[in-house]
């Protein structure tokens, strides 16, 4: 392996850290504003599953990843660029506070540095229909998967009195969804970083196309995603576990349930989601039912218009990077 | 028909669960479809609700003139 192909992995491996710091807030949010875990103890939780991941889920999410251009199009300064400009984007939106999508900017940066190095018929349609769909379904699902399970459970134990013992079983439950969306979270995340690590080696020849992810690749993928959940994103965490509705154990078992049940799906599909959009979604389901007037709409818009512009943002910052690079790295 | 804000919420769900029908691969339809009966049924439930209790308002109270 040259030192160009082992620096782009790094870069990879960094914008894997920075998915995990960026979006640890989605996993530990509701843990953290509900009080069921402090935020040391539930970074370390989430960490912990964003690792264990690779033990149930394929990689079908990251030959997704790796077909978004159609093989062999992109050179290593083109991924290289993909990279920076989705790092950059990240960077960005985390300086502001925004939640946006870490797996968007990586799409939009693969997209951004593929049209600079050949043109725009190097982008594969038919993927990118599929991500641009699921961008829209995602927190769709989340708000009514959340809904759902929010009524069920209301239902189901609105004639139970003994409210502190109800409380002390949700946020037992709340363990245990938190873990299963850190997985689902491991589980496609780590992903989009294979396919960009699969990408470059079968563009350097090191993999034939068609190849399986080796597992060199899966183990560091998973490890650099946990290690950036352990840092934890905090300035996010205030926006996704209060400021778009208030939470309480229950609501938060039920956001993750639903955020985890919808991600586990797709990533068993292949479907490349944001777990971002998928649990803000389901923090305004759990919020819609007490009413549309609970769910801070203000704040959920922002998220909305952050979302909107981290594809096309992410495009024109790797389209840039990808300039200079063109004749840095080869 | 006066409903509330959250039917409506319901069925704009289902309208977009629906729209996005076309782009979606084959395979994942699945997906709108159950996603749009979901957001259906909640839709017809809150709007039943509401037709129900509206008509219990509008009815005379019998009870305090018997009194």
């Amino acid at each position: 392996m040259t030192i160009t192909i082992a620096l782009i992995v790094l870069v990879a491996l960094s914008f894997d850290f920075f998915n995990g710091f960026h979006d640890a807030a989605n996993s530990i949010a509701t843990v953290v504003s509900t009080r069921v875990l402090t935020p040391r103890q539930a970074v370390a939780w989430a960490a912990f599953f964003n690792f264990a991941a690779f033990l149930i889920f394929g990689t079908k999410v990251a030959d997704t990843i790796s077909n978004v251009v159609h093989p062999g199009t992109l050179t290593n300064a083109g991924i290289f660029a993909a990279l920076v400009g989705a790092i950059l984007w990240d960077i960005v939106t985390w300086i502001l506070g925004l939640p946006t999508s870490s797996s968007h900017a990586l799409v939009g940066g693969l997209a951004g540095a593929a049209v600079a190095t050949a043109g725009w018929e190097t982008l594969v349609a038919s993927e990118y229909q599929k991500i641009f769909v699921f961008i829209v379904l995602s927190p769709i699902v989340g708000i009514l998967l959340a809904f759902t399970f929010m009524t069920g459970v209301f239902w189901l134990f609105h004639r139970y009195r003994k409210v502190e013992k109800l409380n002390r079983g949700f946020r037992r439950g709340q363990l245990v969804s938190a873990a299963a969306f850190s997985l689902g979270h491991g589980g496609n995340d780590a992903q989009k970083t294979m396919g960009v690590i699969l990408a470059l080696l079968i563009a350097n020849g090191l993999l034939a196309k068609g190849s399986d992810v080796p597992l060199w690749v899966v183990l560091s993928a998973h490890a650099a995603i946990a290690l950036g959940t352990l840092f934890g994103g905090w300035r996010i965490v205030h926006t996704m576990g209060s400021k778009i509705t208030k939470l309480q154990p229950v609501g938060g078992m039920c956001a993750e349930s639903a955020a985890a049940t919808a991600i586990w799906g797709v990533t068993l599909a292949g479907i490349p989601v944001s777990t971002t959009h998928t649990i803000a979604g389901a923090i305004v389901g759990v919020g819609t039912t007490q009413r549309l007037s609970a769910v801070r709409w203000g704040v959920a818009g922002r998220v909305v218009w952050a979302w909107v512009l981290t594809i096309p943002g992410a495009f024109i910052m790797a389209w840039l990077a990808y300039l200079p690079f063109r004749e840095l790295v080869r | 028909m006066s409903l509330s804000r959250r039917s409506w919420f319901f069925l704009a769900m289902t309208a977009i669960c629906l729209l996005l029908l076309a782009p979606t691969p084959e395979k994942y339809r699945w997906v709108n479809l159950s996603m749009a009966a979901l957001s259906l049924m909640w839709f017809l439930l809150f709007a039943a609700e509401e037709i129900l209790a509206r008509r219990g308002d509008n009815r005379p109270r019998a009870g305090r003139s018997h009194r």
